[in-house]
């Protein structure tokens, strides 16, 4: 009898298998402007990409639209831009690109890409690239920066070098604590600080953190910082550096404006909550991703038939620790009914979920989505923060019902 | 044991067709969403603000580094937003703004097109 359980088991297990990415919003949104309201889509046409959701053109900042969720692995040509500074880098030349690293070293070196290529045993890691400020433009009340809805990640396959493995040809001296990464990307005014990020020593060399030169088994594309770029799995995309061409150690800190006044969220606090009307004293660098979930299909607003089965899906995703469970609420979270996970592409990559629903009564509907880690995180009901970081709050996808 | 064998293979096969036509039932909404149609090259985005005020001394006081669009997205602010902003653009990225009497304007002029109380 037991064998009979396990075949239906198994038989279930392989029906819901078988079985095949919305600008939601959960805050207030629609604001009346003499200019058009941020939140608008408008396509733009970039070299190397297809149609992206503009958000400015200089410095390029480009959103990648919701549909292209769909699919677990972010095609290179619809992936999200994001550049700090406005000078575009010219075309780089792969021959005579050059990555140095120095400062608190035994010896400063410069390596061509071919020597990255072929001296360096090739990593590869499946993760998820999300920017800080994803889906800023949902915050409530509502933030300045860039007004990204939910398209500003991406999931790749990222290929290269271990960062430690770049570092341990450079000898670095026993009493190094930091490590900066600075891109070729460059200010127009002395003045402006550049965009340099750091990281701990020991992060720097624990493995994982890595320097790609293929992005989903091509070359990194220009605009995502090619031909390096610094990969950070499970950590928020403003440490992935782009067109990475200097590295230096410290023996003692690093400091910078893109480290500590920049990119900062409330000091060891969930979600990097605080009030507006008191805010947080004592800040630091942004840095793990948050438990979160975005719904990808239907688009909110859509319209289902009644008696007709749907499949609702998202992803879901964390800094590495491992999504175990998605759920989803129709009566504004008393319930929750969890949703079918995928299977896992890789520690650090998104996780899709799907969850199959047949409206049997007409009018509007309310789906809810938490998703929680192995160490039991999940989602704030409520978040915010003066920058719009972090954004993980428990997403709504409104939907309707017709006959 | 028999029966039982052929009464699990029943069982397996009724969920094994329920569960088919469920799936084979579940619509995956992927239609094309998102409207591509209106597509522009990047290089014709313009952004034109509201051409009144202090129009010309945010033109010629932002634009060195970023576009007006930047501007143009975002959202409706306090007056003490405006102040942060323009004070962090002009004090941490050094945009060329002549005086504070300037700066005071640029805050003005973003407040009156992208204000809101408070």
């Amino acid at each position: 009898m037991k064998l009979h359980v396990s075949c239906i088991l198994l038989s279930v297990v392989f029906m819901f298998a078988a079985c095949g990415s919305g600008n939601t919003r959960s805050g207030a949104v629609a604001e009346a402007g003499p200019v058009k309201d941020s939140t608008e889509a408008q396509m733009v046409k970039v070299p190397g990409k297809k149609p992206l959701r503009l958000l400015t053109e200089r410095p390029y900042n480009l959103e990648t639209p919701l549909r292209y969720f769909l699919e677990d692995f972010t095609p290179n040509d619809v992936f999200f831009v994001r550049w700090h500074l406005p000078v575009p880098p010219a075309p780089v030349d792969e021959d005579t690109f050059r990555l140095r690293i120095g400062g608190n070293v035994g010896r400063s070196i410069a390596l061509s890409m071919k020597d990255l290529k072929t001296k360096f045993t090739p990593y590869k890691i499946v993760a998820v690239c999300q920017c800080a400020g994803n889906s800023r433009s949902h915050f409530n009340p509502r933030v300045p920066g860039a007004q990204w809805v939910n398209g500003s990640m991406g999931n790749a396959v990222w290929t290269g070098v271990k960062l430690k493995d770049i570092l341990a040809m450079a000898q670095p001296k026993a009493n190094t604590k930091f490590v900066s990464f600075n891109g070729l990307d460059q200010p127009v005014f002395p003045s402006t600080p550049d965009f340099v990020k750091s990281l701990e020593y020991a992060h720097a060399m624990d493995g994982e953190v890595m320097l790609a030169y293929e992005m989903n088994g091509e070359p990194i594309p220009f605009l995502n910082g090619y031909p390096l770029k610094l990969v950070v799995p499970g950590w928020y995309a403003t440490y992935w550096v782009s067109m990475v061409s200097e590295i230096r150690l410290y023996a003692d800190s690093f400091k910078g404006y893109w480290m500590n006044k920049a990119y900062l969220v409330p000091k060891g606090v969930p979600n990097g909550n605080e009030k507006p009307d008191s805010l947080a004293k004592d800040m630091e660098p942004v840095s793990k991703l948050d438990v979160r979930s975005v719904f990808v299909s239907p688009q909110p607003g859509f319209t289902m038939q009644k008696g007709k089965t749907y499949e609702i899906q998202g992803l879901a995703m964390d800094d590495g620790t491992g999504i175990t469970k998605v759920e989803i609420s129709r009566d504004k979270g008393k319930t929750w009914a969890q949703a079918r996970l995928d299977p896992v592409l890789g520690k650090y990559s998104w996780r899709r979920w799907r969850y199959t629903y047949t409206p049997v009564e007409e009018g509007p509907v309310e789906f809810l989505a938490k998703a929680t880690n192995a160490a039991g995180a999940t989602q704030p009901w409520h978040q915010w923060n003066r920058s719009g970081y972090m954004r993980n709050e428990i997403e709504s996808l409104p939907l309707n019902v017709s006959k | 044991m028999k029966q039982q064998l052929i009464g699990g293979l029943i069982v397996l096969f009724v969920i094994g067709i329920s569960c088919m036509q469920e799936q084979k039932a579940a619509v995956v909404v992927d239609e094309h969403w998102g409207d591509d149609s209106a597509t522009r090259d990047i290089k014709d985005v313009q952004t034109i603000l509201p051409q009144d005020g202090d129009v010309e001394l945010v033109e010629s006081s932002c634009t060195p580094c970023h576009s007006l669009r930047y501007i143009e997205m975002q959202p409706q602010l306090t007056r003490k937003s405006w102040e942060k902003i323009v004070d962090k653009m002009v004090h941490s990225y050094g945009a060329p703004v002549r005086d504070s009497v300037s700066q005071q304007h640029i805050v003005d002029y973003l407040y009156s097109i992208r204000g809101k109380e408070g």
